[in-house]
C-alpha cells in the first residue's frame, strides 16, 4: 500500500511542477468555451475508439496492450495536435477517464492518479521539448513514452494494490513493450491523420 | 450499462451521498485481504445490485462477466502466483528450455496460484457490482452534479457534460459514414479492409464532429455562456444518505482496524 501512496504523492508532484513551470513559461492560457468543447469531443472519441477493444479484441490473449494502444494513442494525438496548448493532454485523458466511469465503470478516485501520471507525463515532455506534437519525431517520442509509463505503472502499482493482482516481470516486460510499440504506430498514424483535419479546422472546411 | 428508472433506495440517495459510497467501497475492495471478509463484501454488493431491480439481461450480461473475470483471474494468478510456498500442478516451459525458458524462469501453473485466484476474483465481483448499482441508479447528469459540488472543477463538469452529449452523435454519425461508404463500394472485409475502414472513418467522423463542435461553441458564446452551470435540480442530503454514510464508515473503520491494528 506504502507503494500506491508513494505513486500518488509522485503522480501530484509531477502535475504540480507541470503547471507550475507552465505557468511561469506563461505556457498555461485558459482555454476557450470551443476548445473545451473540442476537447470534450476528443473525450468522447477515445470512448468509442475503445468500445471495440472493450466488446472482442480484449480476449485475444498476450497482444491486448499493441491493439488497444494504437487506436487510443492516435485519437489522442489528433486531438492534441488540434488544441496544442499546456493542459490538453491531461484534460482528454482524465476526462476519458471519468467519463468512462460515469457511464459504465462506476465513479473510483483510486484509479485517478493513473489517468493523471499518464497526462502529467505528457504535459512535461511537451514543456522539456518545447514542442508540441509538431514534428513527427516528437509525436513518436511521446507515443513510446506515453506506453511505457502507462502500462508500468498499471502493472506494478495499479494492478497489485488496487486489485491484489501480481504479474511476473517477463510478462510485464513483453506487455510494456507492446505498449510502446501499439504506441508508437499510433503516434504515427495519428500524426498523419491529423493534417488534413488540421488543414481543415484551420482553413475554413468546417 | 445505462440508467434504468425505479423507484428503490438506492435511486433516492443523493448523488454526493453514491460517489462518497463508491470511494469508500473501492478502499474496502483494497483493505481486505481475507476469503471471508471479500465474500462478505461481495454479499453486501450484491444484495444492493438486486435491490435496485434490474433487468433480467442486465443479470445475464453481468453473471457472464463475473465468469470471464474470474476464469481470467484464476487462469493469470495461476501462471504468475510468486509468493512462497507454491506447489506446481504442471509445467509448460521448464526453466531449461531455450531464450523463452531462461527469459521467463519456466511457466507452471501453481495450485496456490488458482485459489489466490479465485479468491481475488471476489475484488473484481466486487467492482463491477458497485459500478453497476450506482451506474443504473443514477442519472450521468446527477453524477456530475455530484462531482461538481464535490469540489471537481467547473470546465471539468461542463466538458463531462459536452461528452455525455456527444457520444450517441457520434455512434449514429459513424454509422452513417460506413454506410455512404460501402454504397460507394468500400469493402471492409478482412485486417486490411479493417485498417482502411479504420483511416477512412475517422477522418469524416472528427471533421464533421468538429464543425457540430463549433456549431455548439457559437450557439454558447452568442448566448453569453460563461461555462458556469445553474442548477434546475438542487441536490440535498435526507436522514437515508446520513445512514448510509454512517454504515460505509463504520465498515472502513472495522477493516481497518481488523488489518492494521490486530
Amino acid at each position: 500500500m506504502n507503494s500506491y501512496i508513494s505513486s500518488m504523492v509522485f503522480v501530484f508532484i509531477l502535475g504540480g511542477v507541470a503547471f507550475y513551470v507552465g505557468l511561469r513559461r506563461r505556457l498555461i492560457k485558459n482555454f476557450t468555451i470551443h476548445e473545451l468543447i473540442v476537447i470534450a469531443l476528443f473525450c468522447s472519441l477515445l470512448y468509442i475508439a475503445g468500445l471495440p477493444f472493450k466488446f472482442g479484441l480484449s480476449r485475444i490473449p498476450f497482444i491486448h496492450s499493441f491493439a488497444y494502444s494504437i487506436p487510443f494513442t492516435a485519437v489522442l494525438f489528433i486531438g492534441i495536435r488540434l488544441v496544442p496548448k499546456l493542459g490538453t493532454a491531461t484534460l482528454i485523458i482524465f476526462g476519458h477517464s471519468l467519463l468512462s466511469q460515469i457511464i459504465s465503470r462506476g465513479i473510483n478516485p483510486l484509479w485517478w492518479p493513473y489517468a493523471l501520471l499518464a497526462g502529467f507525463t505528457l504535459e512535461v515532455y511537451f514543456l522539456c521539448c518545447r514542442n508540441y506534437l509538431e514534428s513527427r519525431v516528437n509525436a513518436i517520442g511521446a507515443g513510446v513514452l506515453r506506453g511505457f509509463v502507462v502500462y508500468i505503472y498499471f502493472y506494478y502499482i495499479s494492478a497489485p494494490y488496487i486489485w491484489h493482482i501480481y504479474y511476473a516481470p517477463w510478462y510485464v516486460l513483453i506487455q510494456t513493450l507492446q505498449g510502446m510499440t501499439g504506441s508508437c504506430i499510433g503516434a504515427l498514424i495519428g500524426f498523419s491523420l491529423s493534417k488534413p483535419i488540421i488543414s481543415a479546422y484551420r482553413h475554413g472546411g468546417l | 450499462m445505462r440508467y434504468v428508472s425505479r423507484a428503490t433506495l438506492f435511486h433516492n440517495l443523493d448523488p454526493r451521498t453514491k460517489i462518497l459510497m463508491s470511494l469508500a467501497c473501492a478502499c474496502l475492495i483494497v483493505i481486505l485481504n481475507t476469503p471471508m471478509s471479500l465474500f462478505c463484501l461481495f454479499a453486501v454488493l450484491l444484495l444492493a445490485f438486486f435491490s435496485i431491480k434490474p433487468p433480467f439481461s442486465v443479470v445475464k450480461t453481468t453473471l457472464y462477466l463475473m465468469a470471464m473475470a474470474m476464469v481470467a483471474t484464476v487462469i493469470s494468478q495461476g501462471f504468475f502466483y510468486y509468493f512462497q510456498p507454491r506447489t506446481p500442478l504442471f509445467t509448460i516451459i521448464p526453466e531449461d528450455a531455450g531464450f523463452f525458458g531462461r527469459l521467463t524462469g519456466g511457466i507452471s501453473v501453481y495450485r496456490e496460484g488458482l485459489i489466490y485466484g479465485a479468491v481475488q476474483s471476489m475484488r473484481f465481483f466486487s467492482a463491477t457490482l458497485l459500478s453497476m448499482v450506482i451506474v443504473m441508479s443514477t442519472y450521468p447528469s446527477d453524477l456530475i452534479l455530484g462531482l461538481k459540488k464535490l469540489g471537481v472543477p467547473e470546465k471539468i463538469g461542463f466538458m463531462l457534460t459536452v461528452s455525455i452529449r456527444f457520444l450517441p452523435a457520434l455512434g449514429e454519425e459513424a454509422k452513417r459514414i460506413l454506410i455512404a461508404q460501402r454504397l460507394r463500394g468500400l469493402r471492409l472485409k478482412g485486417l486490411r479492409g479493417s485498417i482502411r475502414g479504420f483511416r477512412f472513418l475517422v477522418e469524416p467522423l472528427i471533421i464533421d464532429s468538429l464543425r457540430k463542435a463549433r456549431r455548439i461553441a457559437l450557439a454558447a458564446e452568442v448566448r453569453g455562456f460563461t461555462g458556469r452551470r445553474t442548477e434546475i435540480k438542487k441536490l440535498r442530503f435526507l436522514w437515508m444518505d446520513w445512514v448510509a454514510l454512517s454504515t460505509i464508515s463504520l465498515a472502513i473503520i472495522l477493516a481497518v482496524k481488523n488489518r492494521f491494528y490486530v
